[in-house]
């Protein structure tokens, strides 16, 4: 067996345009990994800027505040880092979801978003939701890894792999092959594994290299493994699908025709139809109701300011104000905390609602990808980089309960005016995002790896039925 | 060596061979005389188990192709009309390709000695088979057949495409692969080759071995007549 594929590598390699062929993969291959690399660092240098600029401007205010304690400072009129709706109003938290596995392989708008979010008391982080609830945007995307091993990778396998015995046949040396005493079922599978083993060791090492460089040498091995799983089930898919179709083709003109009518069916038209019906079954969250009950909520407790106020202080009498503050003071403090904590407890379920529909539409979405190994293998790339909508709203829920923290821990100084004190820095809470749980995380990535297997399965049987049966004629 | 027996095969409503009979012996050379259509490639598909038959069976040392093509096969080797190789590589590429298909590793001085063996020229054997000829080809065809070193050698319209030197040197080398003991069967449609170089002649027609003889009972002329009669008789009954 081993002579057989060294025997068929040598014949590959030396055929014309195959190493120019390779070479051009190896080079988008490169090409998408630099661009994955480049958006990963960028981002990575957005947050760790974003969040020590944070740490920072607190640190100068706890500083300032050990100045005035000390006397050797007098209070501003701004800034004061005393009055908490000077110190803490403004002041919050950049929040990043922690680092993907392989981050490198997407460099998609959609990959971490959101990726950053500036949080503080009063921020409503939810308004700022992603625009990428449409299924079909998770099929197009930058030019990445993602991008070559989804769609340009098949499309190289298949160039290389349509005529492995169909142009035989078309050329009359089936025949003389045939007779050597071989069968033509061993040549076909050493042709299309030589073939296949090319196509995978370049993408495939191409990503290994990428996340070897982008994780410092530490990628995380399950999650390469599962994406080279998932890589070499698609491409097993269409080598299999190759087979299946050169043990049949007369002519290498019908075997490519064949099997690139199967590539768009599969990997356009399929996803294009489970975008519909995904949308469909499983509509994404609609934005337009969201910013209509935002509106309303807002405007009705604009219109009850004075009630909503007058029921905060009332529910917390331990907050009332133990002085009387500025007109700036007192707008923050006594209309915009009771109303910022109202709104904010009005549009949660609004907010669940369109993460649950989110979650909804991705499931719907993976259990539709067993009809598009594309479609599987982009979700699988997508939830592996980062960008799976669970991990989203995981990441807004570690976000609302860093914000709640955050909230509970000033609020009290804030609303009833006391002052700040050094005890208030030093302890104010710290946001730990918290990895997925990892039932939930691998058992998507396992759903994702079962929907390729199931077409590689399908396609595995019916190329072994039909090279059963291969005949040189 | 190769025998046929009450050979069947239709193909839809055509009945390509019709009850066919045939023994090769070890060491024969047996020519397969006839028009286009008359069954001769079809038969020796039977015999590469390339076609199932619908009835009787046909047996290569003992092996019938039907129940195990693959040992049919090693025991054969094959010179199909058409020697199409693979264009990028060199005639002694080639060779070596297809030898080790064939489970031989020779060493390039060896493959060198059957491609010599079999005409190819010496300047030719290093060059890509996409510039040579069609008669070029068909000896890197014949140096592979040399190289799997088989019982049997089955050809198919060996000659054609071959110049009459060529064609004389592939006579030369028939004849000292049967004296070695290798059965040859031969479907061609040249009358002089056939004389020249088979022990036993067939003509066959529309699927039936019409007329068998010993290649030296007849001349030239007689085996001319006699073949154009059968297919000429052949022909006036299909019509009626």
């Amino acid at each position: 067996m081993n002579g057989l594929w060294r025997r068929e590598a040598r014949l590959f390699l030396r055929a014309p345009g195959v190493a120019a062929l390779l070479l051009v993969l190896l080079a988008l291959c490169g090409l998408g990994a630099w661009n994955g690399a480049q958006r990963l660092e960028a981002d990575r240098s957005r947050v760790a800027a974003a969040q020590s600029e944070d740490q920072a401007a607190f640190a100068r205010k706890r500083a300032m505040l050990v100045e005035l304690e000390a006397g050797r400072m007098q209070e501003g009129q701004f800034g004061s880092a005393r009055k908490a709706h000077q110190a803490v109003l403004s002041a919050g938290r950049a929040l990043a979801p922690p680092d993907a596995e392989l981050g490198v392989l997407s460099a998609a708008e959609a990959r971490p978003a959101p990726d950053l979010l500036k949080v503080s008391f009063l921020t409503r982080h939810r308004d700022q939701q992603p625009t990428l609830d449409d299924p079909s945007n998770r099929l197009d995307g930058p030019f990445d890894l993602s991008f070559v091993a989804t769609w340009l990778a098949p499309l190289f396998l298949l160039f290389l792999t349509y005529d492995v015995l169909a142009r035989d046949r078309e050329q009359g040396s089936a025949a003389l092959l045939a007779s050597q005493g071989v069968s033509l079922a061993r040549i076909v599978v050493a042709r299309l594994g030589v073939r296949y083993l090319a196509v995978f060791a370049i993408v495939g090492g191409v990503a290994l290299a990428a996340a070897l460089f982008t994780e410092k040498g530490r990628p995380s091995a399950p999650a390469l493994l599962a994406w080279l799983g998932g890589l070499a089930l698609m491409l097993g898919v269409w080598c299999a699908l190759s087979a299946a179709i050169n043990a049949r083709a007369r002519n290498s003109a019908a075997a490519a025709l064949a099997l690139l009518s199967i590539w768009i069916a599969s990997a356009l038209l399929a996803p294009a139809v489970i975008s519909v019906v995904v949308s469909a079954v499983a509509p994404p969250p609609d934005r337009l109701s969201g910013v209509l009950a935002m509106r309303e909520i807002e405007s009705d407790l604009n219109r009850r300011r004075a009630e909503v106020t007058a029921a905060y202080y009332a529910a917390k009498p331990q907050n009332r104000p133990v002085r009387q503050g500025d007109e700036y003071e007192h707008y923050f403090v006594t209309e915009m905390t009771p109303r910022t904590l109202a709104f904010d407890a009005r549009f949660a379920p609004v907010a669940a609602r369109m993460d649950a529909a989110r979650v909804r539409q991705a499931e719907a979405l993976r259990w539709a990808s067993p009809a598009s190994p594309s479609l599987a293998l982009k979700l699988l790339t997508e939830d592996l980089a980062g960008g799976a909508p669970e991990r989203r709203v995981r990441f807004l829920a570690d976000v609302d309960a860093w914000q709640a923290r955050w909230r509970a821990h000033f609020e009290p100084k804030l609303a009833s005016m006391r002052p700040l004190t050094l005890a208030d820095y030093d302890d104010k809470p710290d946001f730990m995002p918290r990895p997925e749980a990892a039932g939930a995380r691998w058992g998507r990535i396992a759903g994702l790896l079962a929907a390729l297997s199931i077409p590689f399965l399908l396609a595995l049987a019916w190329a072994w039925r039909a090279l059963r049966s291969a005949g040189p004629l | 060596m190769l025998a046929a027996e009450r050979l069947h095969k239709r193909y839809g409503s055509h009945t390509a061979l019709h009850s066919f009979d045939l023994t090769v012996r070890p060491g024969e050379v047996y020519a397969l005389l006839g028009p286009n259509g008359a069954g001769k490639t079809t038969t020796i598909n039977c015999f590469l188990g390339f076609v199932r038959p619908d009835g009787g069976r046909v047996l290569v040392d003992g092996c019938d192709p039907a129940q195990d093509p693959l040992g049919a096969r090693a025991a054969l080797a094959y010179i199909p009309e058409q020697v199409n190789l693979y264009g990028w590589f060199s005639g002694l590429e080639n060779l070596a390709y297809f030898a080790e298909l064939g489970g031989h590793s020779y060493g390039a001085d060896e493959l060198v000695g059957f491609l010599r063996e079999a005409g190819l020229e010496a300047d030719a054997l290093s060059r890509p088979v996409s510039g040579y000829s069609k008669g070029m080809r068909q000896k890197v065809g014949i140096a592979i057949a040399l190289a799997k070193d088989a019982k049997g050698l089955l050809l198919d319209e060996p000659t054609s495409g071959l110049d009459p030197r060529a064609s004389h040197e592939f006579s030369e080398l028939l004849r000292k692969l049967s004296s070695r003991g290798v059965s040859i069967l031969m479907a061609t449609h040249d009358i002089f080759r056939a004389l020249d170089v088979a022990h036993r002649i067939g003509i066959m027609v529309s699927g039936r071995l019409l007329e068998e003889m010993d290649a030296k009972s007849v001349t030239g002329a007689e085996l001319e007549n006699r073949y154009l009669e059968a297919t000429r008789a052949t022909a006036i009954s299909a019509s009626s």
